[in-house]
């Protein structure tokens, strides 16, 4: 429990028992957490920093965080040690501010930490976020209860400003003895503050008040809006203390001690008034520094990538076919009764970037599902307002949904194309990244609806959009812009198009596909009360499994294949490089999501018959 | 795309390819403010904090000395950021004194180097500052480059330096290293102490030279070429206050910001004078009068004229795209650029800057003095080295002067005639790369030329995931290293290759220019449906800021040098293509807008891609009919491929095995890894050639050249068709020299021009058959109409004349009849266009109106 509520002060100690000579070393923190965190009891108090929880937690306890790395800033200078009047050394790491002042003209030592923006995973499905959401609120209860029995430590306390009047009859109350906790906190460090730097509800409506004239004043100028004001609610900044390896993107879970630093908010205000030239060599440090009503910060003791969302144990075969049959059922269903397009659906959530090549990755193909023109789902899209998913791409994106753990779903068309950048890019300004739609952790399921496209003007923005989307369907690659040049990225983001007719992004379309429904394509209502009403989680395990298969392909087979692929060309002179790759990536696909690692004949034969069905479908098209 | 942006207002002399490629820093056009003439100037003596007051009497005099002009000092180097305190130095440094002993008070002569006998010290260090100066002056007194003229070779550049009245003056540190290690490492440990003593020890060895004060003889000495170059993100707490080198690029400078070194103040009520120092970045301003029977509070008053200000920029620079590891963002590090450094890397540039690595206090709120917990890094500039040698292409230095010299044997003796640039290696210098590594390199390169399946196995490395078209592939590595141009008196012959593909769609043709794009620097690709005029060539346009137009490359002037891939040839605009008949012969391009008249260079070898007219090559029909491209573009090209989707079952096969591997376990199997050149060296062999490879031709292959052209001649001549032109032979020759290139082979020999006569072949045969007779026939290139053709035409309107005069009565004949009749009648399928073409011809005697061909009268 004291671990919980003052990390610090365990990381102090260690700090002062450490062996003589071991300077600048981790003096058993991490061991010293980590074996805490393996006892699951302890781990389960540790509150969940989130959204909803930020404003509730006590500043500089430990909690706990699952987000993506968004962002990977310069890394930071900090005093890392110092050397107190009698002599000692002194710790500052894990923190913003020292609980005792730095005497005059004391013997310091430079560290190095790194930090990271991190952000809620993006376009998480609300089955995989709920149940953390869930638990985050639950584990308040421990610090909340201790927190009100305990009011031994200066900022150790609950600072409830933010909660609701409902939450607490007595808020009032309660906002006077926060701001008179933060002054506290500021005298602690050697600071002296004015009343007006906490992160109060009163103060930061004051804020907002003055701001709002001044925005109008000047215009709406980029650098007048708020700082921070780009970053999603729920960020955080993380701070690394050692080398480990992470990677733009990676979906990571953090432990450490919350730290909250209201000066800064005062500090970009003074930014935002102050010279071209102090900002400049500002603002990288401005950059980490974000106010932290916006971003908590977060200073990490322990760092773990997330792998899978789901535990990912191979189900036994009868499970497998089971699951599998009954995906394909929800899915057929949502498609009206398509069980063709169903199969290639399946096989969309269980593709992965298998591995890359110079100029492709190999593993996921871009779907293209066309809907009839004149079949009623077209018809009923001309009453759609352009910004908005059309009924059936609704209704697909909720199924995806329920099935994978992230889903994004973007609507193509020319006002949402020219609206903004969708490729993530480096601000001048605040030399952050500014993430854009296609900042995406692994294992995305993008879903774009170009059912709700119109005629109309295409501006740079839109064609660099469709640029940036056609060259994730072809390398699953985003190019990340960094003012002077781009920086390509691995994604690992499966796309489904969803067109009337061909679609525009025919060029990097591995497979179209034309929906022929027998029955009434369901609506996005329709699919979430059937994803509500079934169990999904072991189609969700069976998903993950087979998504996460290894793939290998026997000798003997690599003979029949050779013979399939030659004998295949020399028939239908159609069939070219291109027919092979997809044939191959297909039945790869169709193995994995029957959760076999290996090709076999049957598969194989499979696949030619779904293929065979395919451009049955796609003959009578090209002769109209 | 992958080469650096030049930066949006370039200007027409500055889109070219510099012509060196690291140019040094010193800006030797700028005029430097002469000692005492100006009051922004160098002021006089205090270093980082360190009070010379205490010192030996007449230096520590120099600060209270001012008293109507500020004298510049030798000991001051402000662009070491001599007023921000360093974090090293606890605030009660500025308590204990140290001297540095003047430059004059060590005998210039002195060869005992450490046996000095005054032991003045580097505060917090056992460094005397004796015994740095004694190193230093043997340093500049007696260093010579290996294997040189008797001459010291900072002797020499000092007087030169001295004789330009320039103040910087470049040291290169790894002549340091090799003359005195302990005198390098000095420097780079402690560069805010050794550094003025060296300057100090310069302007008084200048003196002596000159027999003047050391005070007027301002130097500045600026270490470059650090043994080791780090990249951003590996500078480190240790690095703090030493001397580094970091490389990367410029994306941010501020404007010029004057930055007050020193503050002259004089009492409003007495007149008094008071002298106060920028000290960590703060001027004090004295509260009260100084002068004893004055005393007034609060009447000091500065005197902006009588103070000093020097320039000073912040700089902003990012890692360079290559070295950021994958799944990482990059790194920024900010920089203070000072005096004559000011405005001298612009956004975008790639450099190296040697400097002072620093660390600050933030102070989180401006309002409170103590400084918080976080450091702000930046670097104090000391030397900036532009740095263009990460883009292979801009290794063409060497051949640049190539062309005004005659082709030197050896073009490392080359770089090292340019005197100014100090730096002979700067050939293949890359961002990060040693002697030794550069070495180490240029022996694998040789060791590639030299063996000899190298054509093979270099053809076998491009684009080695893409199947057959072997021949195709050995045209584009022709074209990759280039032939060499020549200037003849009068005329300028390319050297440029020019490739055309034309195909079926679905044939790699895209793959294949996207793979040369990538292994070409300054490889643009663009696609022809896509570009306007505009978007080919340069185009003016007016500067946000300053409101002036300004000339903005295009694609074609952005890879002068480089090679251009344009996809989609054919459904390029025509204005666009119009461009192109420049480009491509004479290697210019000439804009003339908004009043700005200008000639660019683009010596661009054009890489097109076009697909067939109706999408599907038609075999019936000739290249030119299958493109409808004019033909005097078509000419323009060396070699014109055909990509022809044909099924073949030895090579499916190997397809498939290779795909089949390539979704099993993830390698593709092509059969060739052993002998596939990696793209990165590759890439670097290329470049290495084309910088140092000047082929010429010897009188044997000169002979063969002469007499396969008139072979390829004659064989037209028997038919009365042209099959080759001076244009094929100015093709050949620059293929041949690619050949000899690609052994790094200075002699162009008789097996070189066998290839490129087969080279051609192989593509003239697949383009210029004349689809009638078989034949070669350069006239369809040439003309679009092929000998047969024309005989045919000429048969044509013949029969028409007579045919009218036979049967058109006065109501003439409508085309359609006269088409079937034609046809009726003639063995050749007779098109309606060539019908109306035929017509044309007959304008004396029949007239076309509405479809209806009538007589004349």
């Amino acid at each position: 429990m004291e671990a919980i509520t003052s990390p610090l002060e365990a990381v102090r100690s260690l700090y002062a028992a450490r062996p003589a000579g071991a300077a600048g070393d981790d003096c058993g923190v991490r061991e010293r957490f980590a074996g805490l965190m393996d006892d699951p009891a302890f781990a389960a108090q540790v509150p969940v920093l989130t959204e909803e929880t930020a404003d509730l937690l006590p500043n500089q306890c430990l909690v706990r965080y699952r987000g993506m790395v968004a962002d990977m800033l310069n890394p930071e200078y900090y005093v890392g040690e110092f050397r107190r009047a009698d002599g000692s050394w002194a710790t500052a790491k894990y923190a913003d501010q020292l609980d005792e002042a730095v005497p005059e003209g004391a013997e310091t030592r430079i560290a190095e930490r790194r930090p990271l923006l991190l952000v809620p995973v993006p376009a998480e499905s609300p089955w995989a976020a709920a149940p953390r959401a869930a638990a985050a609120r639950a584990s308040l209860a421990a610090v909340a209860g201790a927190g009100a029995a305990g009011a031994a430590g200066a900022g150790k306390r609950a600072r409830d400003g933010e909660v609701p009047a409902a939450a607490n009859g007595a808020a009032a109350q309660e906002e006077d003895v926060s701001m008179g906790v933060s002054m506290t906190v500021s005298d602690a460090t050697g600071q002296t503050t004015t009343a007006d730097d906490g992160d109060s509800g009163a103060s930061r409506a004051r804020r907002a008040a003055a701001a709002g004239p001044q925005e109008v004043a000047s215009g709406g100028g980029g650098s007048a809006a708020a700082p921070g004001a780009d970053l999603p609610a729920g960020c955080c900044m993380a701070y690394l203390y050692d080398d480990r390896e992470v990677k733009l993107n990676d979906i990571v879970e953090v432990v450490g001690v919350l730290s909250r630093v209201p000066e800064l908010a005062a500090a970009h205000m003074q930014q935002q008034e102050g010279g071209q030239a102090s900002s400049m060599l500002l603002d990288d440090i401005l950059a980490s520094h974000l106010p932290t009503s916006k971003a908590p910060r977060l200073h990490a003791i322990l760092l773990s990538a997330v792998r899978a969302e789901v535990e990912a144990a191979a189900p036994a075969m009868p499970a497998v076919a089971e699951a599998r049959a009954r995906a394909l059922g929800f899915l057929s269903q949502v498609l009206g009764g398509d069980d063709v397009a169903a199969e290639y659906l399946l096989l969309q959530l269980v593709a992965r970037v298998h591995h890359r090549t110079a100029e492709s990755a190999v593993g996921t193909l871009a779907l293209n599902l066309v809907a009839e023109a004149n079949s009623p789902a077209a018809a009923a899209q001309q009453q759609q307002p352009r910004q908005q998913l059309s009924q059936l791409g609704a209704a697909l994106a909720a199924a995806l949904a329920a099935l994978a753990p992230r889903c994004l779903a973007l609507p193509l068309s020319v006002p949402a194309l020219n609206a903004r950048p969708w490729w993530p890019r480096r601000d001048l300004n605040t030399q952050r990244l500014v993430g854009g739609p296609l900042q995406l952790a692994a294992n995305t399921q993008v879903l774009l609806d170009e059912t709700v496209l119109a005629t109309g003007t295409l501006n740079e923005v839109g064609l660099r959009n469709l640029a940036a989307l056609q060259h994730l369907m072809r390398a699953q690659k985003v190019a990340y812009d960094f003012e002077f040049f781009s920086l390509e990225q691995p994604a690992d983001a499966p796309v489904t198009i969803l067109s009337l007719g061909k679609s525009l992004l025919k060029d990097t379309v591995g497979v179209a596909l034309p929906l022929r429904p027998t029955a009434p394509l369901a609506d996005a209502a329709a699919v979430a009360s059937a994803a509500g009403g079934a169990n999904l989680a072991p189609l969700r395990a069976y998903l993950a499994a087979a998504r996460t298969l290894d793939f290998s392909i026997a000798p003997d087979m690599e003979q029949f294949l050779q013979q399939e692929l030659a004998g295949a060309r020399q028939k239908d002179s159609g069939v070219n490089e291109q027919t092979f790759h997809t044939w191959m990536n297909l039945a790869r696909l169709l193995a994995l999501s029957h959760g076999e690692s290996g090709l076999t004949r049957e598969r194989w034969a499979g696949m030619r018959a779904l293929e065979a069905a395919r451009s049955a479908r796609l003959a009578p098209q090209a002769a109209a | 795309m992958d080469g650096p942006q030049p930066s949006g207002s370039a200007g027409p002399a500055a889109s070219p390819a510099p012509p060196s490629a690291a140019r040094t820093a010193s800006r030797s056009q700028r005029e430097q403010p002469t000692p005492g003439g100006s009051v922004m100037q160098t002021p006089g003596s205090v270093m980082r904090g360190v009070s010379l007051q205490g010192g030996v009497p007449g230096t520590g005099l120099r600060g209270l000395a001012f008293s109507s002009q500020p004298t510049p000092a030798s000991l001051r180097r402000p662009d070491l950021g001599g007023h921000y305190v360093g974090f090293r130095l606890p605030p009660n440094s500025a308590g204990r004194r140290t001297s540095l002993a003047p430059s004059d008070s060590v005998p210039l002569s002195s060869d005992a180097m450490d046996g000095e006998a005054d032991q003045t010290y580097i505060w917090g260090t056992n460094l005397s500052v004796s015994r740095v100066q004694a190193r230093f002056n043997a340093f500049v007194r007696t260093f010579k480059e290996a294997g040189t003229d008797d001459e010291p070779k900072y002797m020499r550049l000092l007087q030169e330096t001295r004789a330009r009245a320039e103040v910087s003056f470049n040291i290169d540190g790894q002549h340091m290293y090799e003359f005195d290690r302990t005198l390098y490492n000095w420097a780079v440990t402690y560069p805010a102490e050794t550094v003025p003593i060296f300057d100090g020890q310069l302007a008084a060895i200048s003196a002596e030279l000159e027999g003047c004060d050391p005070e007027e003889c301002q130097v500045q000495s600026r270490i470059y070429n650090l043994r080791e170059t780090k990249v951003i993100r590996d500078l480190n707490p240790a690095d703090i206050n030493k001397l580094i080198s970091v490389s990367g690029m410029v994306t941010r400078t501020s404007g010029v910001i004057p930055d007050q070194s020193l503050a002259l103040f004089a009492c409003t009520q007495c007149g008094q004078e008071e002298i106060s120092w920028n000290d960590r970045g703060k001027v004090n301003e004295p509260s009260k009068c100084p002068n004893a029977a004055c005393q007034a509070k609060f009447a000091m008053q500065m005197v902006y004229n009588r103070s000093a200000f020097l320039d000073k920029q912040l700089v902003k620079m990012q890692e360079n795209p290559n070295e950021i590891p994958e799944g990482e963002t990059p790194h920024t590090v900010s920089m203070f650029a000072r005096q004559d450094l000011v405005d001298l890397a612009k956004p975008g540039d790639r450099i190296t800057v040697t400097g002072v690595y620093r660390a600050m206090g933030v102070r989180t709120n401006p309002r409170l003095r103590e400084l918080k917990a976080v450091y702000k890094t930046y670097i104090d500039v000391v030397h900036i080295q532009k740095d263009e040698a990460s883009n292979m292409f801009s290794m063409f230095a060497a051949e640049e002067t190539q062309e005004s010299q005659e082709a030197p044997a050896d073009a490392s003796a080359l770089a090292a005639d340019a005197p100014d640039m100090q730096n002979p290696s700067a050939l293949l210098h890359t961002s990060n790369m040693t002697r030794e590594e550069m070495q180490a390199r240029r022996a694998v390169f040789e060791e590639l030329a030299a063996d000899p399946d190298i054509y093979d196995r270099l053809a076998a490395s491009v684009a080695p995931s893409i199947w057959q078209l072997d021949d195709v592939k050995k045209g584009i590595l022709c074209q990759l290293f280039g032939g060499v141009s020549k200037k003849l008196p009068g005329a300028k012959t390319r050297g440029e290759i020019n490739v055309l593909l034309v195909g079926d769609p679905g044939v790699s043709k895209s793959q294949l220019l996207s793979y040369v794009h990538k292994l070409a620097p300054r490889g643009i690709y663009t696609s022809g449906k896509g570009s306007s005029a505009v978007g080919l060539t340069a185009y003016v346009t007016k500067d946000p800021e300053t409101r002036e137009m300004v000339l903005e490359s295009g694609a074609l002037v952005l890879s002068d040098r480089g090679i251009c891939c344009i996809d989609e040839f054919d459904k390029m605009s025509d204005s666009a293509r119009s461009m192109l008949h420049e480009v491509m012969e004479q290697q210019t391009i000439s804009v003339a807008k908004a009043g700005i008249i200008a000639t660019l260079n683009a010596r661009t070898s054009v890489l097109a891609s076009a697909n067939p007219v109706g999408s599907r090559y038609n075999p019936n029909l000739s290249v030119v009919d299958n493109i409808q491209l004019p033909p005097s573009l078509m000419s323009r090209f060396d070699l014109i491929y055909l990509l022809l989707d044909k099924a073949n079952e030895a090579t499916d096969r190997k397809l498939a095995r290779h795909l089949i591997s390539l979704y099993g376990n993830g390698v593709g199997r092509l059969g060739n890894e052993a002998d596939v050149i990696p793209a990165d060296t590759l890439r670097d062999f290329i470049a290495y050639a084309r910088a140092t490879c000047f082929p010429a031709l010897t009188p044997e292959a000169a002979n063969e050249l002469s007499r396969q052209y008139v072979e390829m001649r004659s064989m037209g001549m028997s038919r009365k068709i042209v099959s080759a032109t001076p244009r094929q032979l100015e093709s050949l020759i620059r293929l041949s020299e690619a050949l000899a290139r690609m052994r790094l082979c200075n002699t162009v020999s008789v097996d070189d021009v066998g290839e490129a006569v087969r080279l051609m072949k192989v593509a003239m045969q697949q383009s210029s058959i004349d689809p009638r007779t078989g034949q070669i026939d350069m006239d369809v290139i040439q003309t679009g109409v092929s000998a047969a053709d024309r005989s045919m035409k000429a048969q044509l309107v013949g029969e028409l004349r007579s045919l009218l005069e036979a049967r058109a009565g006065p109501n003439g004949l409508r085309i359609a009849d006269l088409l079937d009749t034609v046809n009726a009648q003639a063995s050749v399928r007779v098109s309606e266009r060539d019908l109306r073409l035929a017509l044309a011809q007959l304008d004396d005697v029949a007239r076309v109106q509405q479809g209806v061909v009538t007589l004349r009268a």
